[in-house]
């Protein structure tokens, strides 16, 4: 369990970038977590995985402090992060070496970084690829690169930062089914920052920050059946959630989670 | 009139063993006042696109017009002084010291009478107030304001053709309403050619709306048209906007639907009535 | 999209292609300090013959392999004029007042033009089918025995890789400012050097901006993967030399030698 308590950030001389903030993710559990830019949403992720330090309250990890020195390489070893943009995560040359890039850091043995390597990007559907060069992937593909390099180094929990901003409608629809196999398949503990509704809906639960405090917690059916809710939380519907809801205005049976034409559809002719 | 496109073509390497083809016989037309979306998959030249339209890269076949004039030869880009290109992430090109010196930067060299008033009302059009984000450093702003900014620096010199890559693209929802703000503005005064993956923001406003694909113009037309024809984008391995996708998965059931329609308000009127069996 | 990744690197499948990148490296610093111990028209044949042989089974085609002399005319044209061209020669081919053009002279430049061609190729050939992460990849190797007197060994081909793996993306973000810069008007190519320099500063500047913050999210994403260094660190590939590869290093390192050998024992 990735465990955030009563946590406050700031960076050294400047205003708190979150306070207060208490959550968990527990394995096979997807925890997503909303918000406008400025809301300390990344902060969150970068502190996940010990790459920043909680100024105030603690974050633990398997009841590893991230702030501790001495455990610090084995709460990386246990959380893997997803960044934003497809290209500064990529280190290798090679589509397999990029993976293996991960192992290779924690001193696996050749044989089993090998498996492990052809396990992972089979997991993310970019089997056959390994000899390409990472520049002449699609960002979808780059993007799943980046989850196969973090799945190969054997992680119970996954932290994603807005993966999908830079994607395009499609890349963003084929990395949706691979954020879902992360939980349910593999039993992970998934951290998902987002501001798609289409994504929220993939939750278990959402906790949606404003000003870096928790504004708004519970469950994504709740949270996305409230137009003004969300609008007050200074977050954006999307047009299929919007349709949804002047469905259900008219009395039809369509659930808050429909956040996409198909699940629409399903629902007014089930 | 207007920026026209006559059976472009454009190879990049041409001649050497690493000719690959980026577009091909590509028609397009803009006139000023007018909005016109270009959509397709990654890879299928939209950005090339822009860019021969720009002047930046000459096309290896056809040719392409302003108005009566040719563009024509490698300095096509520095002549010609009406197409303003915003490329993706246009943030990445901000430099000076100050926004208002960034802004001015383009009407300055283009030997402006006044490039700091120009730059002034180059940050208002795109919401940004002038006294208050002049004076900053481009590279203390967020992604929306930056991008807005890099926008301003293009107006900044008065194009009558602004040629936009994937304007919105990893902005929040607040960054995107604002840029979209700031293209409906420019529309008035200016042809626009906005290229996007998110057909759902500009489709319902454009005059004509054009699918490329693998370098080929898959279709074009009145943007109308691509609403009625939604099974248009998946031709093109591309996704249709939701609220259109759901009255064509209702039609491919069997279900009688009246004629598509964008407007989610509508859509939901005919999709509640379709499921009662009856019409709107 | 432009890059393509760097410099000569030509795929083809050919022994030489699949040879270890120690091998061809070593083999091609050796090929250019014989050619520079060979002393005769018939030795600097001999390094010809090789130097085709090797190019004929990688595959190499003739106008990728001479693209470097093109480079180096300049070089050429200087040193067959330095030598053939005398001051007060003893015996000339044509005088034009104290300069004349001297037979020996002539000879000389024609030897050392050509070697210079040889060289060019010659080692050319080693980019040419070596992919520049092979090369790295050699380097590290012949690197890492320095590791035990500190020497960032490992640091320094990490360094190498990743700045290889960026450079299509560099690429990509200069080009893109420096049109966007040139679409707002500035002239990047008139002027004086200071003019020029200053002209440049929209490029660099937003372009160096660029590289640290990707510099500063790639930091994080390789410490995310834990990566501290070289310490305790396993590889997926190693380079592993076959018994083709040990064979072609003998056979090839012994033809240099005896060339070199033979050519100073006859002219």
């Amino acid at each position: 369990m990735i465990e955030f308590c009563d946590v406050g950030f700031a960076y050294r001389d400047g205003p708190a970038v979150l306070s207060g903030v208490s959550l968990c993710i527990d394995a096979g559990r997807i925890v997503a977590v909303a918000g406008p830019n400025g809301s300390g949403k990344s902060t969150l992720a970068l502190l996940a995985d010990g790459l920043l330090a909680p100024t105030s309250g603690r974050v633990l990890v398997d009841g590893m402090d991230v702030a501790d020195e001495a455990t610090v390489w084995n709460v990386r070893a246990r959380v893997g992060l997803v960044f934003q943009n497809p290209d500064d995560q990529i280190v290798g040359s090679l589509v397999e070496e990029d993976t293996a890039f991960g192992p290779e850091n924690l001193g696996v043995s050749r044989d089993e970084i090998a498996r492990r390597v052809s396990e992972s990007l089979a997991a993310v559907g970019l089997g056959g690829l390994e000899r390409r060069e990472p520049h002449l992937l699609s960002e979808g593909q780059k993007q799943r690169l980046a989850v196969a390099g973090v799945l190969a180094m054997g992680v119970p929990y996954v932290v994603l930062d807005e993966p999908t901003a830079l994607l395009d409608p499609v890349g963003r629809r084929e990395f949706a089914s691979i954020l879902c196999g992360l939980a349910r398949d593999d039993r992970r503990g998934v951290l998902l920052v987002t501001h798609r509704p289409s994504e929220i809906a993939l939750a278990d639960e959402v906790v949606v920050l404003g000003g870096g405090t928790i504004a708004w917690r519970g469950e994504p059916a709740s949270l996305l059946a409230d137009t003004s809710l969300m609008a007050s939380l200074d977050l954006a519907e999307s047009p299929a959630g919007a349709l949804a809801a002047l469905l259900r205005a008219r009395g039809r049976a369509v659930p808050s989670t429909a956040q996409d034409a198909e699940s629409l559809v399903n629902a007014l002719w089930a | 009139m207007g920026l026209t496109l006559t059976g472009v073509g454009l190879v990049y390497g041409a001649g050497t063993r690493y000719a690959r083809r980026a577009l091909g016989g590509v028609d397009m037309t803009v006139e000023i006042g007018e909005l016109v979306v270009v959509l397709g998959p990654t890879g299928s030249g939209k950005s090339t696109l822009l860019r021969v339209a720009a002047g930046v890269l000459p096309p290896t076949e056809g040719r392409v017009e302003v108005g009566e004039r040719r563009l024509e030869g490698p300095a096509a880009l520095e002549r010609e002084r009406r197409i303003g290109l915003v490329f993706q992430n246009p943030e990445k090109q901000l430099f000076a010291e100050t926004v208002a010196d960034d802004v001015a930067f383009g009407p300055r060299n283009l030997g402006s009478p006044d490039p700091e008033a120009a730059a002034g009302e180059a940050l208002a059009r795109v919401g940004l107030d002038p006294a208050g984000f002049g004076p900053r450093s481009p590279f203390t702003l967020s992604g929306g304001e930056a991008r807005r900014v890099a926008l301003a620096g293009v107006l900044a010199m008065d194009p009558a053709y602004v040629l936009l890559d994937e304007p919105t693209t990893g902005l929040d929802a607040a960054g995107r309403r604002a840029v979209l703000e700031a293209v409906r503005a420019v529309r008035g005064d200016a042809g626009v050619v906005v290229v996007t993956h998110d057909a759902e923001e500009l489709l319902g406003e454009a005059d004509r709306a054009i699918i490329l694909s693998e370098g080929r113009v898959a279709h074009a037309g009145p943007a109308e048209g691509l609403v009625r024809r939604p099974d248009l984008f998946a031709e093109s391995g591309l996704l249709a906007p939701d609220v259109l996708r759901a009255q064509l998965l209702a039609t491919d059931r069997g279900v009688a639907m009246p004629p598509f329609v964008l407007d989610v308000e509508e859509a939901a009127a005919a999709l509640d009535a379709a499921t009662r069996g009856g019409s709107a | 999209m432009t890059g393509a990744g760097l410099g000569t690197y030509l795929d083809a499948d050919s022994p030489v292609h699949r040879l270890d990148p120690r091998v061809k490296v070593g083999l091609g610093a050796l090929f250019a300090v014989g050619l520079f111990m060979v002393a005769s028209f018939s030795g600097l044949l001999l390094m010809t013959l090789l130097v085709v042989v090797v190019a004929i089974a990688g595959k190499v085609p003739a106008s990728a392999a001479l693209r470097g002399v093109r480079a180096v005319a300049l070089v050429l044209v200087l040193t067959m004029a330095l030598q053939a061209i005398r001051w007060m020669p003893a015996e000339s081919l044509i005088q034009l007042g104290p300069f004349g053009l001297s037979k020996q002279g002539l000879v000389n430049g024609a030897f050392f033009a050509l070697r210079i061609i040889v060289l060019v190729v010659g080692t050319s050939l080693v980019t040419l089918t070596t992919t520049p992460v092979s090369l790295t990849d050699a380097l590290e190797r012949f690197m890492r025995p320095l590791a035990r007197f500190r020497f960032p060994a490992h640091e320094l081909a990490m360094m190498l890789s990743i700045a290889l793996r960026f450079i299509p993306v560099t690429a990509d973000v200069a080009d893109q400012v420096v049109t966007a810069q040139r679409a707002r008007g500035a002239r990047l190519d008139r002027g004086g050097p200071l003019t020029r320099a200053r002209a440049w500063v929209p490029v660099l500047v937003p372009l160096f901006v660029d590289l640290f913050r990707r510099a500063d999210r790639l930091a994080h994403a390789m410490e995310a993967r834990c990566y501290r260094g070289g310490t305790g660190r396993t590889r997926l590939r190693e380079l592993v030399m076959r018994p083709a590869d040990w064979t072609t290093a003998l056979v090839v390192s012994l033809a240099i030698v005896s060339v070199v050998v033979v050519s100073r024992g006859s002219w």
